[in-house]
């Protein structure tokens, strides 16, 4: 008798565990994957929010991802007063494309030229310099994923 | 059961371990960020005194002199240069081989000047007469002349 309730304690343990390992196996991806895509946002969102700060301060420097904005602050004589007016994110199996308008209230900031260029290009590059982001011939990824950002400068 | 228990909270710990990293990995970036823009904004509020305060000493005119600081910021070597033929004010800060600066053009008509200080240094902002017009200028002298 006792032998056998030991045996049947065990058995139970053993469901027990198995549902648990089983929660475990179908939770895990899901959240980490989920937990990517989140990142990914975070990570674009902040280093947008950098170049934006850093072209409406307008004082330039050499520091290396900052400088690829320099020729956009070569050219502009006043504070843009850029910011972020969206940031939509789709996501799919392998790939997370991201799309930021920023609004600036001037036209001469609008229609300047490779303005949407050269954020992108800083944002790229810092993503890459500070958030262990990945650049494959100009092609993101990040946690096995393909990130496409697209960014557009619009007035009001 | 107490096994159960403490597997369960494990688990739960790795998720939120997963989250927290990212966290801390974001702020880790916001920092670095926060620190040249510190720098940054400094320049900026001094580029702009500096400009102002040059337009003022113009408008008092002939024998003025205006008494400059630098902001507090270290290792900070301030380049602060007037170019009469272009009008601009360029000041240029170095903190630890890292350059920030900002070009401004002037109100005012300017001398062609350039100095260097430090923070915890001065200069002065004084008006000076070439020919017949009345030019801003900038210097290191100890009372404006």
């Amino acid at each position: 008798m006792r032998t056998s309730r030991r045996a049947q304690t065990a058995i139970e343990m053993v469901f027990i565990l198995s549902i648990i390992f089983i929660g475990l196996i179908l939770i895990v991806p899901s959240y980490v994957e989920n937990n990517t895509n989140v990142a990914i946002v975070g990570y674009v969102r902040s280093s947008v929010s950098k170049a934006v700060d850093y072209l409406n301060t307008g004082i330039m420097t050499n520091e290396e991802p900052y400088s690829y904005l320099n020729p956009i602050l070569a050219n502009i004589t006043e504070n843009p007063h850029l910011s972020i007016k969206s940031l939509t994110s789709e996501e799919t199996g392998s790939e997370v494309t991201i799309k930021v308008t920023l609004s600036t209230p001037f036209q001469s900031i609008e229609t300047l030229p490779s303005l949407a260029e050269n954020i992108t290009a800083f944002v790229k590059k810092d993503l890459v310099e500070n958030f262990r982001f990945t650049d494959n011939n100009g092609v993101l990824s990040y946690g096995g994923k393909t990130v496409n950002i697209e960014i557009d400068v619009v007035r009001g | 059961m107490r096994a159960q228990i403490s597997l369960d909270l494990l688990f739960a710990f790795v998720l939120v371990t997963l989250t927290m990293l990212n966290l801390i990995y974001l702020s880790n970036s916001e920092i670095a960020h926060a620190e040249s823009f510190d720098v940054m904004a400094k320049v900026r509020v001094f580029s702009t005194e500096i400009v102002d305060h040059t337009a003022k000493v113009y408008a008092v005119g002939e024998g003025y002199s205006l008494k400059e600081e630098p902001p507090q910021i270290e290792g900070a070597e301030f380049n602060i240069t007037f170019n009469g033929a272009e009008n601009k004010i360029i000041v240029n800060v170095t903190v630890n081989g890292k350059s920030y600066w900002v070009v401004k053009n002037s109100t005012v008509p300017i001398a062609n000047a350039s100095i260097v200080v430090e923070s915890g240094g001065e200069f002065w902002i004084k008006t000076v007469k070439i020919g017949d017009m009345l030019y801003a200028n900038i210097t290191k002298g100890t009372n404006g002349n």
